[in-house]
């Protein structure tokens, strides 16, 4: 194992971490304001991907340029969503937002494959494969990109959660929801917001890894969910900026992981971060101490 | 004062109702031809006894056992493994498959609930140990990687429990399913139940009271993975083939918790008339629009999932428990 192998793969962790930090923000903040757990989350960031290969294929619509109209249109599929099926089940039992929210997971699996077929689609731009090096190593433009525009949107959006109206609203009924409601915050408007923005930043990161990935109705089921899941509980739930450090970290995890582990057992990597959190730091890194 | 009549008491009428179930479906399954619905029962059996199972940690003790489809799946693999590799008998890996799945439970209770964990991490965990489980066996030589564990039956033979013929493994399944109500009605019935109702309506005025909440939830766990893992033992026999995607399929393990949930988590009748519908209703549809991964049945699973559990947020359950209650005058 050369240390350019080592730098490559760690690299490569930051690079995916990035994009896994964009999924999970969207992940901790619905479960901090509403405290429902989105088991459909993933297939947000899939139909993300579908529409940015179908603007590529239909119109010629560079993913960059798609991302914006993605994220607007499912944000607002994202808040129907939550408008028609989770809003009328917050004061159920917490084992029936789960199961509707994995109902939801499945209609969407079925309702893409009804649309898309069930085969692989790609996003080839000209440029999918065009790589540059960085010292010893070499990293493609579309992972960089997406990276670079997953930490700068999610930079942006802290930025809107600390400063905005709007924001301090969401963190505000995430902290208490009738303290809130108390200070004429009306919280439904609130979770219809957030539901509708953490999926639409979940499409948008599927629009940023569509050229670099094969799309299919099942890949953020595959390929995301439990990274998702594993980070927003080791950057504590509900905790944005943990949710942000909490992709890197397992980013990089899985990276080195596959480098030694081989890459069949890089999931396993994640899963494995997560029953240590667990053991040692049942609240995440951001949840503060056991007493 | 006079003695109330049996039936009046709600869980003696579950019980009844539940066995009557089990009674009825042997004699239909006795008379029953095709292979086809042999097959189709013997599943709704096996989902109803998984449900009845989960809701004893699931319902009573009120914990978010999420992710339950690990005992099953290590009841399959205990099977199937001590069985092709030792030759150990099929009834005696009921017992261990059972006792490795409670030995599980045991030390996943121990690990989430020490610090009193949110019941949302505890969720979480569970689903994702089933996924641990599941790459761990995927990427393990001796079980047969991803090709998994088969089971040749030549003949008809009780003591192996292999039968060519699809009933026997019917009549068992029920037997199975007798005993996780037996179990179920006999929790709620002893102290031990009412520590766990406890528990679940108030956690902190239970254990002021004395009950120690982590503990009763402890047992919980181990009734409930025992079961499941003896279930998933029989399951490994009935169809004489397992691999890691089949038996820790998550898509199951919600199938599995939907009975419970749709009919009613904290009743016995909920869990078994819920998977006894449901089930077969499930396999029907799809048949009859195509494979397991066709989309138009994904579509319609998951809408009818939806908006059964928001119509139902109780369970089914509740509303023939309001019948009952008016039916015998109980207050």
């Amino acid at each position: 194992m050369t240390a350019e192998l080592v730098l490559q793969s760690l690299l490569l962790g930051v690079l995916q971490g990035g994009v896994y930090a964009l999924v999970a923000c969207g992940l901790t903040l619905i479960y901090g304001v509403m405290r429902v757990i989105n088991f459909a989350h993933a297939e947000f960031l899939t139909l993300g991907m579908y529409l940015a290969i179908a603007a590529w294929t239909a119109g010629g619509v560079s993913p960059y340029v798609a991302a914006l109209f993605v994220f607007a249109v499912v944000g607002l599929l994202g808040a129907a969503a939550q408008w028609l099926v989770i809003r009328p089940a917050l004061r159920h039992p917490q084992i029936n937002q789960m199961l509707i929210t994995i109902g939801l997971s499945t209609m969407m699996i079925g309702l893409m494959q009804l649309v898309w077929g069930p085969n692989n689609q790609v996003l080839n731009l000209p440029w999918s494969s065009a790589t540059f090096e960085l010292g010893a190593v070499r990293l493609t433009y579309v992972r960089t990109i997406a990276f670079a525009v997953a930490v700068l949107i999610a930079g942006a959006f802290w930025v809107f959660l600390k400063y905005t109206r709007l924001g301090m609203a969401m963190r505000a009924a995430s902290q208490n929801p009738a303290a809130a409601r108390l200070m004429g915050i009306s919280v439904q408007r609130v979770n219809l917001v957030t539901f509708g923005v953490g999926t639409g930043l979940a499409a948008l990161a599927g629009t940023l890894i569509a050229p670099a990935f094969f799309a299919n109705p099942t890949f953020g089921t595959d390929y995301f969910i439990l990274a998702a899941f594993v980070i927003v509980v080791l950057g504590t739930m509900g905790n944005f900026v943990g949710a942000l450090i909490g992709g890197l970290l397992i980013g990089i995890a899985e990276g080195v992981g596959g480098l030694v582990f081989g890459p069949a057992l890089r999931q396993l990597v994640s899963l494995l971060v997560f029953v240590v959190v667990l053991l040692f730091l049942p609240r995440g890194l951001f949840g503060g101490k056991v007493t | 004062m006079t003695r109330r009549p049996f039936l009046a008491d709600w869980l003696n009428w579950q019980a009844v109702v539940a066995f009557g179930f089990v009674v009825v479906t042997g004699l239909a399954g006795g008379f029953a031809g095709s292979d086809y619905f042999l097959q189709i029962m013997v599943l709704a059996v096996i989902y109803a006894a998984m449900g009845t199972a989960w809701s004893i940690a699931g319902g009573l003790s009120g914990l978010l056992l999420l992710g339950y489809i690990s005992f099953f799946g290590i009841g399959a693999y205990v099977d199937g493994l001590l069985f092709t590799k030792y030759g150990v008998n099929p009834w005696l890996c009921l017992v261990i498959g059972a006792a490795v799945a409670a030995a599980l439970a045991w030390l996943i209770a121990l690990v989430t609930l020490r610090f009193g964990l949110s019941e949302d991490y505890f969720a979480m965990f569970t689903v994702a140990l089933s996924q641990v489980l599941k790459y761990i066996l995927l990427n393990w030589e001796f079980a047969g990687r991803a090709t998994g564990v088969y089971l040749t039956v030549v003949k008809d033979d009780f003591a192996t429990l292999s039968f060519v013929d699809r009933k026997p493994y019917l009549f068992i399944a029920l037997a199975l399913l007798a005993l996780v109500i037996l179990v179920n009605y006999a929790i709620q019935r002893s102290r031990f139940g009412y520590y766990l109702a406890a528990v679940r309506e108030n956690e902190n005025a239970a254990e002021a009271l004395g009950i120690d909440a982590s503990r009763a939830k402890t047992g919980a766990m181990v009734v409930s993975g025992a079961l499941a893992g003896m279930i998933g033992a029989f399951y490994c026999q009935f169809a004489t083939f397992i691999d890691p995607k089949q038996v820790f399929s998550l898509a199951t393990n919600f199938e599995m918790l939907l009975g419970p949930v749709l009919g009613g988590r904290l009743s016995i009748v909920g869990p078994v008339f819920g998977a006894a519908f449901l089930k077969p209703l499930q396999d029907l549809l799809r048949g009859w629009l195509g494979g397991e991964a066709d989309a138009l049945y994904l579509v319609i699973y998951g809408a009818v999932l939806m908006v059964g559990i928001l119509l139902l947020p109780k369970g089914f359950a509740a509303y023939v428990e309001a019948w009952h209650g008016r039916r015998y005058g109980n207050p």
